[in-house]
């Protein structure tokens, strides 16, 4: 009988080395951890990225000011609108664009019903990185609905290209509104659902309450930003503390981590800052159809957009944090810099010290937890 | 087959010579192919219970869309394969009477609501490349999946379907059982072991410590019975809960209903079922011990698992569940229904099981072992204990109708304040202490970032 | 965000930015260079002094966290970035830029919310300056992204590797000067099994290949430095 001596790495020491992906069910994409277990614990984890790398900042030097949103969108595939946002607004600065009433209300809708889509979409593959497959079929049903919505007015399912410089490309009229109060009805509804499925379960508090906690000094200094900073107790949302848009002129709440169940910045405390946070949206969506427009301008269109020389920097908060861009401008037809600060890059790259030391089913639900992709941690 | 060779050794109804060759793999056929199709059928039923648990509707299009086009008319002679076509349409309709109940329509409609995955799957199955890696220790890879499988087909040696109606009866049948059915791990460690792959290691290794954990309490579950029945043949265990209903093990006195409900989360745990499915935890181990397995190898995997929750089934049935009886003494006597009854309990023990996995998240690998060894452990070793008090009971005090009344009635609320305490459970959830409401017009806002008090009762972090 | 487009007059109040500036400039002196009001206003520092000023940064006025780190090429880049003076003619042409290779700080503090940007120019040829991964820990990913992209070399940095593009890639792309190759060039060098050795898997020359660069994959870890 042949002996299993092709792989003498196979075991070294007491130690075992494992690739965890490229190709991994609950890498949430080609996320490769390179973990070093000792038995079942993980006593090292260092994530290798790259594997989506497409330069975009390279392609985005060679097209025009509106040619690079499309780029924008394939950074964060799940939720494009937190990323036009933020280069849109970086660009309107430098160029000194005004955007008109309606097509601000049209933004704030969109990437609420972005951040909606977003986290509907973390909660499920949540779930299925702790092993409940149903709460991911549940969410995407109503996903959809959010993505019929943004289909309706966008006319595409995934990368709207929706913000444009100076506005949004088609305002949400009636018929889009009256398909968000469904929505909004409907999924009011759900959210319990939801809670009893999977937030209060005791199975998944017992696996992610106390997992992978991510303290505020960590937190601040590996600048993880959004519902994981949240989630620490931090209470920080640019929505609120550096409003741009017409966001100072919603009611709704920051939501943080309850620590209802485990520590603040824990798994599970993450994870229902996300949930809590869809019920803000709903506010603020319930706010924004109310306040829209009916009718004016939506877009303040340039045609051959030249912006002056300057260079700024821009962020907004899409769901996954803090979406920055910095942009310079040389008074040409298209950018001479564009530079896109990722919230999931950041988050990542702390990994190696809030994700080691732990079985390894946690280091899937601390992964999971912090609801990265890979399309916009590689660029 | 082992059991066929342990039903001819060890059945003194078939006689020595060569009959009992002969009747062994009569048997050892019909357990083939009772574990075959009920792997089929339970791999669509689960398709569709999950499905209609996740709002959707599951397979629908994988049948006869119309007739015309399928290829028997092509391939058989003109009026044959019309003759076939007009049996399909027969068989749809009276299929679609017997899903009457679930479905509201007679007549099939087009796609049969994916029943032909029955055969597809296995055609799927069948037809696909077999890999073995090149580094894999090929022979043990080979023979991996014959040793779990072959394993669990030898419990169905030791079961009683009826009256007189077992393969094989002795004396020892329990011990059989126990041993038999744990060998199914080392199939599962070869398996894991020879595809050389750091996933399938894993998935083994917690196999392994899964599977021999938890044959503890299933085994000391299956040990109370064995003492109230008084006897380790599983005939006389079948026979001890003949008659009316109150004679089946799990009402029959409190601790054995004790014992049913250790047995159930054992079970669950031998036949690596969500929430206890930790050897092939997809999210975890990509797929665990089968990772490397294609084709019919990863096939009969496959058909072992599900072979498995029927074999769980059946034994739950068989010890706590009234094994072939049903509960009214008059149908008892119907020897010919006794096989069925069996059968339809354990498909439903098998059902609960597919709901659980489909409802549940997975335990984590240290939770696990916390349960089956600071959780199960006591529950049956107490289970035990009161079992043997019970049977102290009856065998020094008196074994009167009238104790035997009270300690059914006892079970009874016991029971039934369980499934209360179940209900309560599912029952709408607990206001949740979100955001505290604050002033947040944003004028108001504070210049500085607020950093929110941790709440009470916090836990430390592991 | 519109901040000042002018130097305001010495009666009217400092900009946040140039309180900071100024302190900075007390504190450091000649290391910080200027304060350029662009869209987002910057102060261009020493890059030799850099991780000195972040630490002070982070110690004495809270700049808790760092936003972005971004490397900049301003080959061909014809402009400055600093507004015209106001009231100048329409026909006025920005400053000419000299070309460097840049390293931009955006910095912020979640609890005092200030926001500011760093801006340390290096020469083309050598761009090298101090790691600031001690002072902000993000910064060990963003600066392996710099190098990465552009070449810059970070001192004391617990592990300058690639990080985005794979460790075999030759040049850096987003310099100005890059020359998009049109084959992985790493590929063409690599050794590939020989048809003799893929025809008998017994030798396993490859195979042992393989399994000794997974090997040295796997132990140099980058975390164990």
């Amino acid at each position: 009988m042949r002996r299993l001596n092709g792989n003498r790495h196979f075991f070294e020491g007491d130690t075992l080395f494992v690739n965890m992906g490229p190709q991994h069910p609950s890498t949430h994409g080609v996320l490769r951890l390179l973990i070093e277990t000792d038995g079942e614990v993980v006593t090292k984890a260092e994530p290798k990225i790259g594997y989506l790398h497409r330069c975009f900042e390279k392609s985005a030097e060679g097209v025009s000011w509106e040619g690079v949103i499309p780029y924008t969108d394939r950074m964060d595939y799940v939720g494009p609108i937190g990323n036009e946002w933020p280069y849109c607004l970086a660009v309107e600065r430098l160029a000194g664009i005004e955007v008109p009433e309606r097509g601000e209300y049209c933004r704030v809708i969109a990437a609420e019903l972005q951040r909606i889509a977003s986290h509907l979409l973390a909660f499920g593959t949540y779930g299925l990185d702790i092993g409940a497959i149903t709460p991911f079929l549940h969410a995407f049903r109503d996903r959809e609905k959010v993505l019929d919505i943004l289909e309706y007015v966008s006319g595409a399912r995934l990368l709207y290209n929706y913000i444009r410089i100076g506005g949004v490309v088609r305002p949400f009229d009636e018929k889009a509104t009256a398909m968000i109060r469904d929505f909004l009805s409907d999924l009011a509804t759900r959210l319990p659902e939801y809670h009893q499925l999977l937030s209060y379960n005791n199975i998944f508090i017992e696996r992610t309450a106390g997992v992978g906690v991510i303290t505020r000094d960590q937190a601040l200094t590996y600048n993880i930003t959004g519902p994981n900073l949240r989630a620490t107790g931090i209470e920080w949302d640019l929505r609120r503390n550096d409003p741009y848009g017409f966001y100072d002129r919603f009611e709704f709440d920051v939501a943080v981590g309850t620590g209802e169940h485990g520590v603040l910045g824990d798994c599970w405390n993450r994870y229902i800052v996300r949930l809590i946070e869809i019920e803000e949206s709903m506010r603020i969506l319930e706010q924004a159809i109310t306040m829209l427009p009916t009718d004016g301008p939506f877009w303040n269109y340039k045609r051959n957009l030249k912006v002056p020389p300057g260079e700024t920097y821009a962020r907004a908060e899409s769901a996954r944090g803090e979406v920055g861009f910095y942009v310079v401008a040389n008074g040409e037809l298209k950018p001479f810099r564009v530079k896109a600060k990722s919230p999931c890059f950041c988050a990542l790259s702390g990994f190696p010290e809030y994700g080691t030391g732990m079985l390894l089913a946690d280091v899937v639900a601390t992964l999971g937890s912090i609801d990265i992709v890979l399309g916009e941690v590689d660029r | 087959m082992i059991s066929t060779l342990v039903a001819g050794k060890l059945t003194p109804l078939l006689g020595t010579g060569p009959a009992w060759f002969v009747t062994g793999i009569l048997f050892a056929a019909i357990f083939l192919a009772i574990a075959a199709g009920f792997a089929a059928v339970a791999v669509y039923a689960e398709r569709k219970i999950a499905s209609f648990i996740q709002c959707r509707l599951g397979p629908m299009e994988v049948g006869p869309h119309r007739y015309e086009d399928l290829p028997f008319e092509r391939l058989l002679p003109a009026g044959l394969g019309r003759l076939v076509n007009l049996l399909l349409r027969v068989l749809g309709f009276f299929l679609s009477l017997l899903l009457f109940p679930f479905t509201r329509r007679i007549g099939m409609p087009p796609g049969w609501y994916g029943l032909g995955t029955l055969v597809g799957d296995g055609v799927k199955l069948l037809g696909k490349e077999d890999i073995i890696p090149r580094e894999a220790d090929s022979e043990l890879f080979r023979l991996a999946p014959y040793i779990v499988f072959t394993a669990t087909l030898a419990v169905f040696a030791v079961i009683p379907f009826g009256e007189g109606l077992v393969a094989a009866r002795f004396d020892a049948g329990l011990l059989y059982l126990l041993a038999v059915s744990s060998l199914g791990v080392i199939g599962i460690v070869v398996g894991g072991y020879a595809s050389n792959n750091k996933w399938s290691l894993y998935g083994a290794m917690r196999s392994v410590a899964q599977v021999v954990s938890y044959e503890v309490p299933m085994g000391l579950a299956l040990l109370s019975v064995c003492v109230s029945v008084g006897s380790f043949d599983l005939v006389a265990v079948a026979r001890a809960q003949r008659g009316w209903i109150w004679n089946w093990h799990i009402l029959s006195n409190p601790f054995l209903l004790l014992a049913g409900v250790v047995f159930l989360f054992a079970a669950l745990a031998e036949t690596n079922r969500t929430p206890f499915d930790i050897p092939e935890a997809e999210s975890e181990l990509v797929s665990g011990y089968n990772t490397e397995y294609s084709g019919m190898r990863f096939a009969l995997f496959f058909l072992a698992e599900y072979a498995n929750m029927l074999v769980a089934g059946l034994v739950a049935s068989l010890f706590f569940l009234g094994a072939y009886s049903t509960g009214l003494p008059y149908l008892d006597s119907l020897r010919l229904l006794q096989p069925f009854v069996l059968l339809a309990k354990a498909v439903l023990v098998v059902l609960l099981m597919i709901v659980l996995r489909w409802t549940l998240p997975r335990y984590r690998v240290d939770r696990l072992m916390t349960l089956c060894w600071k959780g199960l452990l006591p529950l049956a070793l107490i289970a035990l204990f009161g079992v043997s008090l019970v049977a102290a009971q009856e065998t020094l005090l008196s074994a009167s109708r009238a104790w035997k009344a009270a300690w059914f009635l006892i079970t009874l609320a016991f029971l039934s304040s369980f499934l209360l305490q179940t209900r309560k459970g599912l029952g709408p959830m607990p206001a949740r202490t979100g955001v505290p409401p604050r002033n947040n017009s944003p004028q108001a806002a504070a210049p500085t970032a607020v950093v929110a008090t941790p709440a009470a009762g916090e836990r430390k972090p592991r | 965000m519109t901040e000042s487009e002018s130097a305001p007059a010495a009666t009217e109040p400092l900009t946040p930015e140039e309180e900071l500036f100024r302190a900075l400039k007390e504190e450091f002196g000649e290391a910080i260079r200027e304060l350029v009001s662009a869209a987002s206003p910057y102060i261009v520092v020493e890059p030799a002094r850099i991780r000195d000023v972040a630490f002070h940064l982070r110690d004495a006025f809270g700049f808790d966290s760092l936003m972005c780190l971004s490397g900049i090429d301003t080959l061909g880049q014809k402009h400055s970035t600093k507004p015209l003076p106001p009231g100048s003619p329409r026909s006025a042409k920005p400053e000419p830029i000299g070309e460097e290779i840049a390293v931009v700080y955006h910095i912020g503090s979640v609890t005092t919310r200030r926001k500011v940007a760093l801006r340390a120019p290096l020469d083309r040829r050598t761009p090298r300056l101090p790691s600031v991964s001690s002072v902000w820990k993000v910064a060990a990913w963003h600066e392996r992204e710099a190098f990465d992209m552009f070449g810059i070399v970070f001192e004391d940095h617990p592990n300058l590797t690639r990080i985005l593009c794979p460790e075999d890639w030759v040049g850096h792309p987003l310099r100005k000067d890059y020359e998009m190759p049109k084959r992985y060039a790493a590929w063409e060098h690599a050794r590939r099994p020989s048809a003799a050795e893929l025809a008998e898997p017994e030798s396993r020359v490859a195979g042992e290949d393989a399994s000794r660069a997974a090997e040295k994959n796997g132990i140099t870890t980058e975390n164990s430095r």
